[in-house]
């Protein structure tokens, strides 16, 4: 449909450039994410992808370019609304490495936090954070502090919380990479069935499994730079660039298949 | 069919200039409408008061020794006349005038003595020179002061003061509290349970009293201790109480830098075939004390504030000295205003320094290590 | 080593029976109900000359945790205040509660108190003609004088033909006190402040505002609640600090308990038990502050599994 494709993009980065002190961590990058699209952003340490992704929601500020998110745009030297990134931020979830649930305040409470604070009435807060906990499964740990739950818990609570002011994005900042290894998959399955469900997601991660799987897209960043972004067969099967080709290798089993990818 | 490899990676480049000195300002100082506020707030307070202090400190006040004339200024100009008047006596109290050049000379070598440790403090392995110059620099300062010898006229310990004894009083008690504290830390972290007992009620009850009463208790009831007959200074005295006070906080910093030593270390050391001894001696205590050079600088710096208390029971160091010299002379006395803020700069510059000098000797620490 | 320790207990034991008998002390506490044959500047419960030396403790004990209490309040607000200005994004704001910090620090109280004690009684004009501040405060060299809660309404001070009159007030050894030890601890407070708001992990910070909040909500809802388990331990150190530091009232002339007990000893001689009285005193308040702080931390501390 004709009018799918003059859609303006959700998220649009337009010859960023950013530097921690003298280092420049991300070069010229042009990204473009449609609505409701799931990208997934992937690459070695140090490439620049946690940094890229911080600065859709403005916790990381850069020092050239543009970058324009559901209408809110960016540009160094603007003055900020803050207002106005109060008000993206909410239409913008993020789920962090570490979870960063909030320990003094229940899990509800951590679902409650942001959406009373914009003004909403308690009431029904209350009933979307419930709700929300039952779709990723936490429902009956809704009184529960957090340190009281294992990790795999935790970051559902978390996803939750992102999930309860119904963002039309969601980040996601690797996400299992904190955990232990038997809980990765229940997170995974929650992200997998958001996924399913229609959420638009960007998501930086290792596991490889989950993008073939989830993403519609793969970007592969190093040093700063987006090498190659392709659909996400294309990406696995016949990736164009050298660079990403060795890293496949690097982080794919050798017999083919990749961790975390469900066994048929 | 082959893929293409047109890969061309962005070289890095130097970060763009950072924005100019106009908006930086404009985003620091007025980054909110609150933020603005407290900004013009602030400016509009500086534009009242500080014309006036300006006025009152500098350019309305008098800077010779005239009575007269700081009479005629009072109220709209400082009399900065007193401090030139009078600051001999502040600085070195009741000390026999012809004499000056000794405590003069003294503060000098411990002033080179401080600029020595800073610069060679920051090199690991120093300290043992450094506590031996401070002990032979103590001693020597002492016996400066002190005369009786090479045709120095003696001096007795009544008659010293002003800065030159702030500084002993602090230097004698921390080199005394030291070992003191050491010990206390080691019997409350892994003496027997009677020693350990004793060591632990000795650091809370002093931590949990004033120093002036610590000082009370060493003026009056120190002499009570000692066999009939003797008669302590009141130096002494003073020393003694000013040094059990710090011993107590010391010692609970250094137990701190003892627990905050890995316990691998220890068994490591043990494996080696140490005896528990050896091993608190040799791995432990070195560990433990380099870890905490920085509390012991704090530890002196409070303690040299502490020092001014001692005026409370009739020595004259620096604030004591101030009194001597002003409460008595009815021409000068109405000026100790500025006489307070002599002494509050010195000890201001004094600390502000010291701790200055701490910071640089531990950053350059940290970088070569 | 503890042989060592009992045979030097047991040498100091003698010489102070010996000393005292040579200087003729007497030991006992029998002179708390002799009449104390000073009077008491400024006391909460009625003084006079006549009433025992019991009753003249008993007043300095008030008197401490008058300017104590007075002074913890008054810290406690100041230093948060300046402990959040230094955290400020304000380059002006941060910078001058730095300075402020490092003025306070560096000078000890002792000085602080005498310059504005001095300060005071130089600079305050005559109780005749004080100075009016608002509506109801006079100030002069008799004090600060504030309306005081008389038979159902309100004593306000008026200025009198030698003094103020009727109102309540506030004496200038008590003011220079108070605002000195008030100035002095914020300082210490403020660094306790910014140490616990430093210490909450950045991914808290990061994770509110993900969710929309507001810079100012973030610290409300979010930081400070967990800096407050890092703060209060600190806090309740320099609460006692404060008491301790009040002490210094001795020299400029406020009837605490150590300046009444310092009379006391000169007059009865009694240095023993009137020094070991002020460490009592300052003792129980150590022990009620460390207990009351322990189950305040209870209360705070974060659950866990």
């Amino acid at each position: 449909m004709a009018n799918d494709r003059e859609q303006a993009p959700l998220v649009r980065f337009e010859r960023v450039n950013k530097w921690f002190g003298s280092q420049h961590v991300l070069r010229d990058v042009e990204l473009a994410i449609q609505p409701g699209e799931r990208v997934v952003l992937c690459g070695p340490s140090g490439s620049g992808k946690s940094t890229l992704l911080r600065c859709v929601n403005r916790l990381e500020r850069f020092e050239e370019g543009r970058l324009t998110v559901d209408g809110v745009a960016f540009e160094p030297g603007r003055r900020e609304d803050e207002r106005a990134l109060q008000a993206l931020r909410r239409r913008v979830g993020m789920v962090f490495q570490q979870f960063n649930l909030f320990p003094h305040l229940t899990v509800l409470e951590n679902l409650a936090l942001g959406p009373e604070l914009a003004g909403e009435p308690r009431a029904q807060v209350r009933e979307r954070a419930l709700a929300q906990l039952a779709r990723v499964q936490v429902a009956e740990q809704a009184n529960k502090y957090p340190l009281q739950l294992s990790g795999g818990q935790q970051q559902r609570v978390a996803i939750a919380r992102a999930l309860v002011q119904a963002p039309r994005l969601l980040l996601f900042d690797e996400p299992t990479s904190a955990l232990d290894p038997e809980m990765v998959q229940e997170v995974l399955d929650v992200m997998r069935a958001l996924a399913d469900q229609g959420q638009a997601m960007l998501c930086v991660t290792h596991e490889m499994g989950f993008a073939r799987a989830v993403a519609d897209r793969v970007v592969f960043m190093d040093e700063g730079q987006i090498v190659e972004q392709a659909p996400a067969a294309q990406f696995f099967e016949a990736p164009r660039k050298a660079r990403t080709r060795a890293f496949l290798q690097r982080v794919l089993a050798p017999a083919g298949t990749a961790p975390g990818f469900p066994h048929a | 069919m082959e893929p293409r490899d047109d890969f061309q990676p962005i070289p890095a480049r130097r970060p763009p200039p950072p924005p100019g000195l106009a908006a930086r300002l404009r985003e620091r100082l007025f980054g909110g409408w609150l933020s603005g506020a407290a900004t013009l707030a602030i400016l509009a307070l500086g534009a009242w008061a500080l014309p006036r202090l300006l006025d009152w400190g500098l350019w309305q006040a008098v800077w010779v020794p005239d009575a007269e004339a700081c009479q005629a200024a009072r109220g709209h100009g400082a009399c900065w006349g007193v401090v030139a008047e009078k600051h001999r006596l502040i600085l070195f109290g009741r000390y026999p005038f012809e004499e000056h050049w000794r405590p003069a000379t003294t503060l000098a070598l411990w002033g080179l003595l401080a600029l020595w440790s800073v610069l060679r403090g920051g090199h690991p392995g120093g300290e043992r020179a450094l506590a031996w110059g401070w002990l032979v620099g103590l001693l020597a300062g002492v016996g400066l002061l002190r005369g009786g010898f090479a045709g120095l006229p003696p001096v007795s310990t009544d008659q010293w003061g002003g800065l030159p004894l702030t500084l002993l009083l602090a230097l004698v008690a921390i080199a005394l509290a030291f070992p003191l504290a050491v010990a206390l830390a080691l019997a409350r972290r892994s003496g027997p349970p009677l020693l350990r007992g004793l060591a632990t009620l000795y650091i809370e009850l002093v931590r949990g009293v004033p120093l002036v009463s610590v000082l009370f208790m060493a003026s009056f009831i120190f002499p009570l201790l000692l066999p009939p007959g003797s008669n302590p200074d009141v130096l002494l005295r003073v020393l003694a109480g000013l040094s059990l006070f710090a011993a107590a906080y010391l010692a609970e910093t250094i137990r701190a830098g003892l627990q905050s030593v890995p316990l691998a270390q220890a068994q490591a050391a043990r494996s080696l075939g140490l005896t528990p001894w050896q091993v608190q001696r040799l791995v432990l205590l070195p560990q433990a004390l380099r870890a905490v050079m920085p509390a012991l600088l704090n530890s002196f710096i409070s303690t040299f504030k502490d020092s001014s208390l001692v005026t409370i029971v009739s020595l004259y160091e620096l604030t004591g000295a101030l009194g001597l010299a002003l409460s008595g002379d009815p021409v000068w006395r109405p000026f100790k205003v500025e006489g307070y803020l002599f002494v509050t700069a010195i000890y201001f510059i004094g600390c502000a320094a010291m701790s200055a000098g701490g910071r640089w000797a531990e950053a350059r620490w940290r970088r070569g290590s | 080593m503890l042989i060592a320790l009992a045979l030097l207990l047991a040498w100091l034991a003698r010489n102070t029976l010996a000393n005292m008998a040579a200087r003729g002390i007497q030991a006992g506490w029998d002179f708390i109900g002799d009449a104390a044959g000073f009077d008491i500047g400024e006391a909460p419960i009625a003084f006079d000359a006549g009433q025992s030396y019991g009753r003249a403790f008993l007043v300095g004990v008030l008197n401490t945790l008058r300017v104590a209490l007075a002074g913890i309040a008054t810290a406690t607000l100041l230093g948060g205040a300046i402990g959040l200005a230094r955290l400020s994004r304000n380059a002006l704001l941060s910078r001058l509660a730095g300075l402020y910090v490092e003025l306070f620090r560096n000078v000890p109280l002792l000085v602080q108190l005498l310059l504005w004690y001095l300060l005071l009684v130089e600079y305050l004009p005559d109780p005749g003609e004080p100075l009016r501040l608002g509506s109801w405060l006079l100030l002069s060299k008799g004090g600060l004088s504030l309306p005081w809660p008389d038979e159902g309404g309100w004593s306000l001070p008026q200025p009198g033909p030698f003094a103020v009159e009727g109102g309540a007030t506030l004496t200038p050894e008590f003011v220079a006190l108070w605002g000195g030890l008030s100035l002095y601890t914020a300082a210490f407070i403020a660094e306790v402040v910014r140490g616990g708001v430093l210490a909450v992990p950045r991914g808290q910070t990061e994770a509110a505002l993900s969710i929309g909040l507001s810079r100012a909500q973030v610290l409300r809802r979010v930081v400070l609640p967990q800096a407050l388990r890092v703060i209060v331990p600190p806090l309740a150190n320099q609460y006692l600090n404060l008491t301790k530091n009040s002490s210094l009232a001795v020299a400029i002339g406020y009837p605490d308990v150590v300046s009444i007990a310092n009379t006391a000893l000169n007059q009865t001689g009694r240095a023993l038990e009137c020094i070991s009285l002020i460490m009592a005193v300052y003792l129980c308040t150590s022990l009620l502050t460390a207990a009351l702080m322990h189950a305040l931390d209870r209360r705070a501390a974060i659950r866990e599994r």
